[in-house]
């Protein structure tokens, strides 16, 4: 019976080790790092500087390239058409490209590149560990590039600014700007006989005024992921000058006190009812089908919704504006975030080794009419000049060009926020969508949260 | 021919014996090693390769797949035990752990045991009960978000029935999100081992359940007074599985809350993949994969020396 006993164990044990050990990474666990230590170096590899060895002008090139612009995405066509017209100019170079979900690139291309199977280019959101890849060797910097291929002086500076490492190295080449403001359904409006708020003195007042006529809470945000978590960020940071947000979400001082009043602010309007009921439980799909079905008066959604087909039947009822201020807010106009984080190319060592076919499909793709294309889209353009009539752009689309004359944008926090605190500050917003959390009970949890990482 | 061999003494005979048994022995011996060397390789590459890594990594600070590791000893283990969110952790899978384990076996035994009786219509409810096992755990998650929205399934039907008082965000709220993750656990966890039950089960001799009718006894004494008695050991395998699987499992988390809101659904398992593969500290997250490793052994023998008694 022991030994029956004994064996079982053994046999359990083995199992229990398979099961536990599956939830790490112990794959990866013998992956050599892309650059073999040397002795005595320091730990970090360093990224190369010098652009590698171009290969023959002429010779077959595959570039195989990882985005997340597929078929459902607006920019899915336009990007298409860039690379058959690519490839149409440039017979000896064939694009092969591969789709992934947005949130699974950044650990895709990192485990591929401890292999060198990472593809030549990534098309990627800023944020998270993806700031690193240009220090930890999985990206090339661009600066040289952009002076060389002729990029110089045609990029905004707000987005290389985006893209700028602290040490000057610009991680990859910006694409994808976006703004991000807060969606008023005028027709619902104009029901309740309100106009835009530009005070959350105003914004609370309307909150009563559409409960009162059984509309709900006028604001719809997805509390439950990270959707809603940046409509908390764009509250509190309206109570904040950008170098206090820098303090506060970036090294986590959140006794500062207009970050304290930036929490407060958010618990005074969820207490006040500006949001939906249940707005805790609320997820981006449903606040999204909700608002589409013009049963919300107001939502918070990018810029990469202006064209989605749902929005065509309610867009000529929408109007574009930031979010209102409460009295002590350091901003002049409501406000509302906008950035190049949404999309950057970042060209990997494997990319740096067919380095001219990168550098003509760069500047084939940064031709004012190529990114025209993605404009028509949405997109907001990283170049200083595009061929564009405005008439011809979709409603929303035109509408989000005048957003800057008539709204105030905050710091985007998504190279600010350490990654270490990205998941704890998700779930401390989405609690802080719940009735009854307190702005000290979420201080407090930011505050542990930054201490944690330290 | 029988009559023109010659006679071997005796010694020799019995000499050449103990050379053939040697022989065969070893020859045994050989034929053993190679039946279990591809094994024990595939063991030693897959198995006990990756675990001894894990232990190494949990001396490492190592913050990306992309950079080199640093050796630093104990360091992870120590602010592990500082680290107000193992506490949490702890805490929250401990309660998972009961209530998955209190609220799924007991019943699925029972499933198991009325499935074993093989009344009409068992093999249809057999396969209704598998079937949450044969859903991909996306799709099953799916399918809760739609049962828990603040619109959903579950605040619909109790909304018809004239309990709109007892409506929840049940994801959204801390006091109901863990309970919501719990409460899929429990119904597809009854369903799958009430199967494994019902194998188990369908091995016992009937004569034991008809003498034991003869007798007078109803399912119910059969059951608790026969069929369990007889089923510890197995119980005891059963337990340590679904033990297992919520110990080290977060997917629900990972799919439906992030663990939280605030804290509410962080446990172990969620914090041990946050560590790995979102906050990018892979040799603490191996440091806390130490930590549920030994937990699982240690409690894997306690539920196997419990059974154990009981068996005897």
């Amino acid at each position: 019976m022991n030994k029956k006993i004994f064996s079982m164990t053994i046999a359990l044990l083995v199992i229990a080790s398979m099961v536990i050990t599956a939830c790490g990474p112990a794959a990866t666990a013998t992956a050599a790092p892309t650059t073999p230590p040397q002795p005595g170096a320091p730990t970090q590899p360093p990224a190369p500087t010098q652009p590698p060895v171009p290969t023959a002008t002429n010779a077959p090139v595959t570039l195989t390239i990882w985005h997340n612009w597929g078929p459902d995405d607006t920019k899915g066509a336009p990007l298409q058409s860039v690379f058959k017209d690519f490839m149409a100019a440039n017979p000896d170079i064939t694009i092969k490209d591969s789709v992934y979900v947005d949130a699974d690139i950044p650990l895709k291309v990192e485990t591929a590149s401890t292999s060198n199977q990472e593809p030549d280019l990534v098309f990627s959101v800023l944020f998270d560990g993806v700031l690193d890849w240009t220090n930890n060797g999985v990206s090339l910097p661009v600066n040289d590039y952009i002076k060389q291929w002729g990029l110089d002086g045609k990029l905004t500076d707000a987005a290389l600014a985006n893209f700028t490492q602290a040490d000057g190295k610009i991680r990859a080449f910006p694409l994808e700007g976006f703004t991000w403001p807060i969606w008023y359904n005028m027709k619902l409006f104009n029901q309740a006989g309100l106009d835009i708020p530009t005070t959350t003195d105003q914004l609370i007042a309307d909150a009563k005024v559409f409960r009162d006529k059984g509309m709900g809470g006028p604001i719809i945000a997805s509390g439950i992921d990270g959707m809603g978590g940046a409509l908390f960020n764009l509250i509190v940071e309206s109570m904040m000058t950008d170098e206090e947000t820098n303090q506060s979400f970036g090294n986590g001082d959140w006794t500062i006190p207009d970050a304290i009043a930036g929490v407060k602010l958010f618990v005074q309007l969820r207490d006040a009812g500006v949001f939906v009921d249940g707005v805790e439980g609320v997820d981006y799909a449903s606040g999204d089908s909700r608002f589409f079905a013009g049963s919300v008066p107001m939502a918070h959604f990018g810029s990469w919704s202006y064209t989605d087909p749902a929005v065509t039947a309610l867009a000529p009822d929408i109007k574009l504006a930031g979010f209102p201020l409460a009295p002590g807010s350091p901003w002049k106009h409501p406000v509302y975030f906008s950035g190049f984080t949404a999309k950057g190319i970042f060209i990997t060592p494997n990319g740096g080794a067919k380095i001219d076919a990168v550098k003509r499909f760069i500047q084939f793709l940064y031709q004012p009419d190529m990114i025209a294309r993605f404009v028509q889209v949405g997109m907001a353009p990283p170049l200083k000049s595009i061929n564009i009539d405005k008439s011809t752009l979709p409603p929303l689309v035109a509408a989000a060009l005048d957003l800057s004359s008539i709204g105030d944008t905050p710091t985007v926090l998504d190279t600010i926020v350490p990654a270490a605190v990205g998941t704890d500050m998700g779930r401390i917003t989405q609690e802080a969508f719940a009735p009854g959390v307190t702005a000290d009970k979420i201080l407090a949890d930011l505050t542990a949260a930054y201490a944690a990482i330290k | 021919m029988i009559h023109s061999e010659k006679k071997i003494p005796i010694e020799r005979r019995i000499f050449s014996n103990a050379e053939y048994g040697r022989h065969n022995a070893r020859r045994r011996r050989v034929t053993f090693i190679f039946l279990v060397a591809p094994a024990l390789v595939w063991f030693l590459s897959f198995m006990l390769w990756p675990l001894l890594n894990m232990f190494y990594i949990s001396t490492t600070s190592w913050d990306s797949l992309n950079v080199p590791k640093k050796f630093i000893f104990l360091d992870n283990f120590v602010r592990m035990f500082h680290d107000p969110k193992v506490a949490i952790g702890l805490h929250n899978t401990g309660i998972y752990l009961l209530a998955g384990i209190l609220g799924v076996i007991p019943f699925a035994f029972m499933l198991g045991f009325f499935l074993s009786l093989r009344k009409p219509g068992y093999r249809v409810l057999r396969t209704i009960f598998f079937s949450p096992a044969m859903l991909s755990i996306a799709a099953l998650a799916m399918i809760f978000l739609g049962v828990y929205r603040p619109d959903g399934m579950l605040n619909t039907f109790l909304n018809a029935i004239g309990l709109p008082g007892l409506t929840r965000v049940w994801l959204g709220n801390q006091a109901t999100a863990l309970g919501a993750l719990i409460a899929i656990d429990i119904w597809g966890g009854i369903g799958f081992n009430s199967v494994l039950f019902f194998a188990a089960l369908a091995n016992l001799p009937e004569e034991l359940y008809e003498a034991a009718m003869l007798d007078g006894a109803g399912y119910w004494t059969i059951m608790w007074k026969i069929a369990f008695p007889l089923m510890t050991d197995f119980i005891g395998l059963v337990t340590i599985l679904q033990f297992l699987g919520i110990l080290s499992g977060a997917a629900y988390q990972i799919l439906l809350t992030g663990g939280g809101p605030g804290t509410a659904t962080f446990t172990l398992g969620y914090y041990l993949y946050d560590q790995a593969f979102l906050s990018h500290r892979l040799g603490y997250s191996q440091a806390l994969g130490v930590m549920v490793f030994i937990i699982g052994i240690v409690v894997i023998v306690l539920i196997r020396r419990t059974t154990s008694r009981f068996t005897a």
